[in-house]
C-alpha cells in the first residue's frame, strides 16, 4: 500500500501543526527570557532603526548648539580654575572675579606668514577688547588686536611682533616670549638670567606681571637653552604647547581688574 | 490497528525518562562558545507507525515535547521542535518511500525497508530536528555558526547512540 493512498488526505493535520507551534512559540516566548528578549527586540527591529536613525539626523543638526553648550560649560569651569589662586571666598561675588572666560571659536587660522594672525567670531558685543588673552586648555594662543562688532583678529603667538611676558614654571626669573619666524614648532625665551636653574622639558608659563594673561598658563616646554652672545641671559627655544596648525574652540580671557592696575600705573 | 502496545508506551516512558534524568546533565560545553546536547527522545515520533494519523502525531509531539520542557525548564522549546518535526515526518515518508510501500500499522523497524533506508531516515528527521532545537534555543540567526556548530556535534553523539540502541535491541 503507498503511503500516498492510506487516506490522510486534506490539510487538517498542517492546521494541526499550526496550532501546536503557535501554542508552543506562544509558551516559549512567555516563559522563556532569552527568546522573549530577542523576540521583543526583532519586533521592534524595524522601528527601532527608523528611530535610531531620525535621532543620527537630529543630533547632527544640533552638533553646532550642543558644541556651543559645551563650550559655554568649559568656558565657565576654566572661569573657576583661573579665578581660585585669587579668590579667598569660596564663591566669589560677580564683581569679585578677576577673569571672565569667554569662549570663542577660530573662523580663521594662519601658521605660514612671519605675522600669523588669527580670527575668532566673538567681538566687541560679546565684551571682547582689544589686548585681551587668548587660550587653549593646551596652551596660550595669542593676544586681542583689533576689534568690530562680531569678530576679533588675534596676534598668534606665531607672529614677530608678539611679546609675552613669561617664567620658567617654579623660577622667579621672568624673560620674554618671541618668535623668529621659521618654525611653528619653535619659540623662543629671552631674559631669563645666566644663573638660573632649570632642565629641558621644563615648562614655560605666563607670569601673570601683564593684565593679558593670568599667572601659570602653559605656554609650552623648553627644547633647548644655550648662552646667548652677551654671556648674561640664556637664550631658550621653547616648543608651544598649542597645536597652531589645529585650533578650534579658544577662551579670551578678561581680566576685570585691568582698568584698576592699568590706572595705578599710570598714576605713578 | 492504531493501537499501541503496553510494552511500546512502556518504551516510549523510558525514552523520555533517559533523556530528561540522565542525558539533560551532559551538556557538554567546548571551545567558550558552543555546547552538546544529546537529544534521543524524538526517536519516539520518528518510528511510530506509518498508519498514525498526522494530525494525531502532531499533539503527541507537542505532549510529549511539553513533559521534556518541564524537566528542561524551557517551557514551549522542545515541544515547537518536536511538533515540526512530527510536521517533517509525513512529508521525509513521502519522499523517501520505499518501492514496497509501507508497512502501516507497525512501529518502523530497521529491517523493514532495509537498514539504509532506516538509517537514512532517521538520520534526516533526527538532523531536523536538533538543528530546529538549536535555532530556536538561540532564537536568532545572528548565532548562526553556534547553531551549525551544535547541530553538527549534538547530531552526531545523539545519532551514534539511537542507532547503537536499535542494532543492538
Amino acid at each position: 500500500m503507498s503511503y500516498q493512498q492510506t487516506g490522510f488526505k486534506g490539510f487538517a493535520h498542517i492546521i494541526t501543526f499550526l496550532v501546536c507551534e503557535l501554542l508552543a512559540f506562544i509558551l516559549i516566548i512567555n516563559f522563556n527570557q532569552t527568546q522573549r528578549d530577542i523576540f521583543l527586540h526583532s519586533s521592534s527591529l524595524f522601528s527601532g532603526n527608523l528611530l535610531k536613525t531620525s535621532a543620527q539626523v537630529k543630533d547632527y543638526l544640533s552638533l553646532q548648539q550642543s558644541n556651543d553648550e559645551l563650550l559655554a560649560e568649559n568656558a565657565r569651569l576654566l572661569n573657576e580654575i583661573i579665578n581660585m589662586p585669587r579668590s579667598e571666598a569660596p564663591v566669589p561675588d560677580a564683581g569679585q572675579i578677576a577673569y571672565s572666560v569667554i569662549p570663542a571659536r577660530i573662523i580663521n587660522n594662519n601658521i605660514t606668514s612671519v605675522r600669523n594672525l588669527i580670527t575668532i567670531d566673538k567681538g566687541s558685543r560679546d565684551s571682547i577688547a582689544t589686548s585681551l588673552g587668548v587660550t587653549t586648555p593646551d596652551g596660550i594662543v595669542g593676544i586681542v588686536r583689533t576689534v568690530n562688532h562680531q569678530f576679533s583678529s588675534v596676534i598668534s603667538l606665531l607672529n614677530i611682533e608678539i611679546r609675552i611676558s613669561a617664567s620658567i614654571e617654579n623660577e622667579n626669573y621672568f624673560g620674554t616670549i618671541t618668535w623668529d619666524g621659521k618654525s611653528y614648532k619653535s619659540l623662543s625665551l629671552s631674559g631669563i638670567p645666566i644663573h638660573a636653574n632649570f632642565e629641558i622639558g621644563d615648562k614655560v608659563v605666563t607670569n601673570g606681571y601683564s593684565t593679558i594673561f593670568p599667572e601659570g598658563l602653559l605656554i609650552g616646554t623648553i627644547a633647548s637653552f644655550d648662552v646667548g652672545k652677551d654671556g648674561a641671559f640664556f637664550e631658550i627655544e621653547v616648543t608651544p604647547s598649542t597645536d597652531f596648525a589645529n585650533l578650534d574652540h579658544v577662551y579670551v580671557l578678561k581680566d576685570n581688574f585691568a582698568a584698576d592696575i592699568i590706572s595705578l600705573n599710570q598714576d605713578e | 490497528m492504531n493501537r499501541l502496545t503496553a510494552g511500546q508506551l512502556i518504551s516510549f516512558a523510558l525514552f523520555i525518562a533517559i533523556q530528561v534524568l540522565l542525558l539533560k546533565n551532559i551538556q557538554i560545553a567546548f571551545l567558550e562558545q558552543f555546547s552538546l546536547s544529546i537529544l534521543i527522545y524524538p526517536i519516539i515520533i520518528i518510528l511510530l507507525p506509518v498508519s498514525f494519523g498526522r494530525s494525531a502525531i502532531i499533539v503527541s509531539a507537542f505532549a510529549i515535547g511539553l513533559i521534556v520542557d518541564v524537566f528542561y525548564d524551557s517551557p514551549g522549546v522542545h515541544a515547537a521542535t518536536l511538533v515540526f518535526t512530527a510536521f517533517i515526518r509525513s512529508i521525509v515518508l513521502g519522499l523517501i518511500e520505499p518501492r514496497l510501500g509501507y508497512r502501516a500499522n507497525d512501529m518502523i523497524e530497521k529491517d523493514h525497508y532495509g537498514l539504509n533506508w532506516f538509517l537514512s531516515y532517521v538520520g534526516i528527521l533526527l538532523f531536523v530536528h536538533i538543528f530546529i532545537y538549536f535555532s530556536i534555543d538561540a532564537f536568532s540567526f545572528v548565532f548562526i555558526l553556534k547553531i551549525f556548530v551544535n547541530t553538527i556535534v549534538s547530531f552526531i553523539v545523539s545519532y551514534l547512540l539511537i542507532i547503537l540502541y536499535k542494532l543492538i535491541f
